[in-house]
């Protein structure tokens, strides 16, 4: 059987008690700010590089658009000049139309002065004159229209056409931009990480310091009222949910 | 004219997070260490939100929550509370302290836009 302790003795004992104890705490809150420290600068890698290949994506994009660009607008030009040539057939027309019109004056002067009685003849002549003058401006209206109407939409197949690979590509810079913005986001939030930390380990020291105190102050505390004192002080101090489910599982 | 926002935390981390996503978002930023710094802060202008850490060191977010609804110039200045603190206890004595929002840290930026929308807008 062995001997008494001493009260020096049962104080060292319970000191080393209380010390024993808190240290699985300790070393578990440094193991949990350690996890979260290389998780989070592993989902940072992982952003950074997917964000990176992003920026590559958008790189070769715009890199595409400025050399596709010259060419591109080259065929524009080219719809635009032959638009123009169109254009030109078309006022050349519209020109003979004018002339048929100003033509029609003298007849309709001439119709004019043919309503007079006895001058029928000539009035059934000035009449199928202006009505064949009349039919053949018609003719002439309509097909000009149409005219006019089919170059408008062939041009604008042909400048859709030479748009549409830009616009695909302006809609994938688009969503390149939205994923980056996404990533961002994620990056934001993973930074905080560095809080935690913080929180943690500024807990933790703040822990041993309080231990180290309790150790010198001196104390006539037995071992378990010390040990419960200790960690009710350092339980008060925790802010997240991994800190006391660490004290929970190891004290 | 920008909406001003005061954000209060310890961690330079996480005011420079908090910082950027709000500017970016249009608001008008001032940054304070903790509630002693942000007390010093109230003066300069007129804080439309205040967004504020619980534990800091020096006075803690509750504290400085309760010099500020007692503030002639702030007692209806609605105060969201960012914070790693997940204890309910908490989270009631801050919003007995008159804490419209309680966040939790890491947050996403859209959440923190979301909450502040609820209050300001940009």
């Amino acid at each position: 059987m062995s001997a008494p302790m001493s009260a020096p003795e049962k104080k060292l004992s319970a000191e080393a008690a209380v010390c024993a104890a808190a240290l699985p705490v300790f070393i578990s809150h440094i193991e949990t700010a350690h996890a979260q420290t290389n998780a989070a600068v592993r989902e940072l890698n992982t952003s950074f590089g997917g964000m990176m290949r992003q920026l590559q994506e958008i790189s070769a994009m715009a890199m595409a658009i400025h050399e596709g660009g010259a060419a591109a607008f080259e065929r524009i030009d080219h719809e635009f000049v032959e638009m123009a040539d169109a254009q030109s057939s078309l006022t050349t027309e519209y020109q003979d139309l004018a002339r048929k019109t100003s033509d029609l004056t003298p007849l309709v002067s001439a119709l004019l002065a043919a309503v007079r009685p006895g001058e029928n003849s000539e009035l059934t002549s000035a009449v199928e004159t202006i009505a064949t003058e009349l039919f053949q401006v018609i003719e002439i209206h309509q097909r000009l229209g149409e005219q006019a109407r089919a170059a408008g939409t062939r041009a604008e197949t042909r400048v859709d056409a030479v748009l549409a690979p830009y616009g695909e590509t302006l809609s994938k810079l688009a969503q390149c931009g939205d994923g980056m913005r996404g990533a961002m986001a994620e990056c934001l939030m993973m930074l905080q990480f560095q809080d935690r930390v913080a929180q943690i380990l500024t807990h933790t020291t703040s822990s041993m310091g309080l231990l180290a105190q309790y150790l010198q102050r001196g104390h006539a505390l037995p071992e378990e009222k010390l040990r419960d004192k200790f960690f009710s002080e350092m339980e008060s101090g925790y802010t997240t949910d991994e800190q006391r489910a660490n004290h929970a599982n190891n004290v | 004219m920008a909406k001003s926002i005061l954000v209060v935390d310890d961690s330079d981390t996480l005011r420079q997070v908090v910082s950027m996503v709000l500017t970016s978002a249009g608001f008008d930023v001032t940054e304070a260490s903790d509630g002693r710094a942000a007390i010093a802060k109230l003066g300069d202008k007129k804080f439309n939100l205040v967004i504020s850490d619980v534990n800091m060191p020096g006075m803690d977010g509750l504290g400085f929550l309760k010099v500020l609804k007692n503030h002639p110039q702030y007692k209806f200045t609605p105060v969201i509370m960012l914070t790693t603190e997940t204890d309910a206890n908490k989270q009631k004595q801050g919003k007995e302290a008159g804490a419209k929002a309680w966040l939790i840290k890491p947050f996403r930026p859209d959440s923190l836009l979301k909450a502040v929308s609820m209050f300001v807008q940009a």
